[in-house]
């Protein structure tokens, strides 16, 4: 089984990142995938890339659209608010399950 | 690994009247500092990060913002919480050309963030509560105190 690579990102890589990649393990892991997350700041994007090479970028901060291009980016608040958690979980799941 | 916080009645403050966001974060700063929760760093931190990296969540009825920076700038953990008389405007993280009106604000002070994952988690969950936020608000200094440490601590 394939295990997915999901990279969140913050602003410090310290509070929101680490519940939004807590909550999308859980919700990814409910819908039957396999999942490896790992956290970073913002600023940390580009050298995390070709080290962690993730499927998913799940940001909490905004992130430029110049960043991480190569990669699809979902805006991970709903982890945070917990409104539309559910629906986002979806989306990144039927991702995944695309590439 | 430990979760322990005490939110002490000196970092809680209810229905503050400021209305400049700057001049709340520097007032919840300056009072954490004081407390020797933060190092005399840490304002000007908190005051650049949410330029840059805003914070507002919007709940289901209530707009809610969580200021906080790096662990460098922190002594000791707690969380500074104020309620606001009248409600003023945050950007919405990772969304900052979209703003919200915030009349909680929860400002953490975080030594290590990744061994507190629990006590995120919490927080989250209580800004998921809509019924506990209606209650914090509402709350007096006393109450709120209560009520954080029931639900944080």
């Amino acid at each position: 089984m394939k295990t997915y690579r999901v990279l969140t990102v913050c602003g410090t890589g310290i509070a929101t990142s680490t519940v939004a990649a807590e909550k999308c393990k859980e919700l990814l892991k409910a819908r039957g995938l396999q999942i490896e997350v790992i956290e970073c700041k913002a600023t940390e994007v580009e050298s995390k890339l070709p080290v962690f090479q993730p499927d998913v970028i799940v940001h909490t901060t905004i992130l430029g659209d110049s960043v991480a291009k190569e990669v699809k980016k979902f805006r991970g608040l709903a982890f945070l608010t917990g409104m539309g958690m559910d629906q986002l979980a979806d989306e990144i799941a039927e991702y995944l399950k695309s590439i | 690994m430990s979760n322990e916080i005490v939110i002490g009645s000196d970092v809680v403050e209810v229905k503050i009247a400021e209305t400049d966001r700057k001049r709340l974060l520097q007032y919840m700063a300056d009072k954490l500092e004081k407390q020797g929760y933060v190092k005399s760093t840490y304002a000007e931190a908190i005051i650049q990060r949410e330029e840059k990296f805003s914070t507002g969540l919007q709940l289901e009825s209530f707009g809610v913002a969580i200021p906080h920076t790096d662990a460098i700038h922190v002594n000791q953990s707690t969380i500074s919480v104020a309620t606001l008389e009248n409600p003023i405007d945050f950007c919405e993280m990772g969304n900052p050309s979209q703003k919200v009106p915030v009349r909680i604000v929860l400002m953490l002070a975080m030594k290590e963030g990744r061994e507190q994952v629990a006590l995120l988690t919490k927080i989250m969950e209580m800004v998921q509560n809509n019924a506990l936020l209606e209650q914090i608000y509402n709350a007096n200094q006393e109450e709120l105190v209560q009520l954080l440490n029931q639900n944080l601590a």
